[in-house]
């Protein structure tokens, strides 16, 4: 008589038999087939716990403390037309003044006072008080590049919020163009950059090249054999507070530009 | 090792990625031909997944999870392999994974041929979570982070997909013993 066989270890058995050795040829294949794919660029941070506990705390102290405010204006005022109709100006409103919807904003950005040089690409720019500057310490010298922020990526300069860190900050970097015409990589700095479906031309610092349209906060340039990519990225998590680093300020910051391409390191 | 690898080529090291590939393709060709049942797929599976895993690298959070994250990505090359085989070819005798055999003494002859048979019968998902829990002896959560399914979801899964090989094998060792006593 046979002997009753176990079904689950005839399953498990069954399925630890099997080939178990990639081909070379595969590998090669794989290789052959990545030196030609350009990898995709992350231009969304990534949401690592890296923001303040405290954040969101602060957050809703600074939407309380903008209600009352706003609440301030309206009823203590005495000319508050509580009651009256909502679009209705005060009787001692000049008409000159400004609407009463133009209340003034809870956050703002602050100012562009801090200078930054970076020794590796050759670019020098304003930014924020308080901000926190992070150099480059190596050239850049791949076709595309990879936005990581904690560990930074060493070919890139980062000027970061010291709260929102990953989710606000201002990047910048540069690479000689080589054989590459100005307008083609300009034009592959762009098609790397998903976020930028829309361009427009610019002159940065007498270089030219595109920045993105909408939300893209990206300029790229060149002048002199060099290409330069400067780009603010903001978070969409907290709209409130990165509602003043839009793309008015971004063209602020463009506007402290300095390139030198003949103090860059390649 | 391992992590370094991967922020390496998550900066564009395409010669990174090459080692990291060679360090982790024997164990996803493992998974692809016990999935697919053919080596000629599970093979295509694996580069598909690869070169994927490639392009997608620095949507990678975690350096220390590339291979759970890779084994999600190779687990939708082989049901992508799968489904664009059968669209081009369909009817094709899909022959035995061959190969490097480990045999295991347990198993006659008839016991694979029967556990063949059975295995093709289920679907592919519920292949993909037998082959993770009992090739790779992972628990069911990590199942379920490699095949993109809630836990429960994997849980049910491999419940089904063993009932339906379990009632193979029964039903098997039933017609066996009426054979025998026939005979008899």
């Amino acid at each position: 008589m046979t002997t009753p066989r176990d079904p689950d270890r005839l399953i498990h058995a069954f399925l630890l038999e099997g080939a178990e050795q990639l081909q070379d040829q595969v590998y090669d294949a794989v290789r052959a087939d990545i030196d030609k794919k350009r990898q995709r660029v992350v231009i969304g941070p990534w949401r690592v716990p890296t923001v303040s506990k405290l954040m969101p705390i602060g957050l809703g102290a600074a939407a309380v403390i903008a209600v009352l405010f706003l609440g301030s204006q309206f009823i203590g005022s005495p000319t508050s037309n509580v009651g009256g109709p909502a679009s209705q100006p005060p009787a001692s409103a000049a008409p000159s003044e400004a609407p009463v919807s133009a209340a003034p904003s809870a956050i703002s950005a602050p100012p562009l006072t801090q200078n930054f040089t970076s020794t590796v690409h050759g670019i020098s720019l304003s930014y924020p008080e308080g901000w926190i500057a992070r150099a480059a310490t190596e050239p850049w010298t791949e076709s595309s590049y990879a936005l990581i922020f904690d560990p930074p990526t060493p070919y890139i300069d980062y000027l970061s919020d010291p709260i929102l860190r990953d989710h606000l900050f201002l990047y910048t970097a540069s690479q000689a163009i080589g054989d590459s015409t100005p307008e083609a990589w300009v034009a592959e700095q762009m098609a790397g950059d998903e976020g930028c479906a829309t361009t427009e031309p610019i002159v940065v610092d007498g270089a030219t090249g595109l920045i993105g349209g909408g939300d893209c906060h990206m300029a790229v340039v060149t002048t002199a054999g060099r290409g330069y990519l400067i780009a603010l990225l903001t978070s969409d998590d907290d709209p409130n507070v990165v509602a003043p680093y839009d793309r008015a300020w971004f063209e602020e910051v463009l506007a402290t530009v300095r390139l030198h391409p003949e103090d860059a390191v390649d | 090792m391992h992590e370094e690898l991967v922020r390496l080529a998550q900066r564009g090291d395409a010669e990174a990625f090459d080692s990291l590939a060679r360090m982790v393709g024997d164990r996803c060709l493992g998974i692809a031909v016990r999935i697919l049942r053919d080596l000629h797929l599970a093979e295509d599976a694996v580069q598909a997944a690869l070169i994927t895993a490639w392009t997608e690298l620095r949507t990678l959070r975690d350096p220390s999870r590339f291979e759970p994250w890779l084994h999600r990505i190779l687990t939708n090359a082989c049901y992508a392999e799968a489904r664009r085989r059968t669209r081009w070819s369909e009817g094709m005798r899909i022959l035995p994974a061959a190969g490097t055999y480990g045999p295991d003494d347990y198993l006659t002859v008839d016991d694979r041929d029967l556990l063949e048979r059975a295995f093709r019968r289920l679907t592919l998902e519920q292949r993909a979570v037998l082959v993770f829990h009992h090739y790779l002896g992972l628990s069911i959560s990590e199942v379920a982070v490699r095949t993109d399914l809630p836990v429960g979801t994997a849980k049910s899964r491999l419940h089904h997909a063993t009932r339906a090989l379990k009632a193979s094998i029964e039903a098997d060792a039933r017609s066996t013993a009426d054979s025998q006593e026939r005979l008899a």
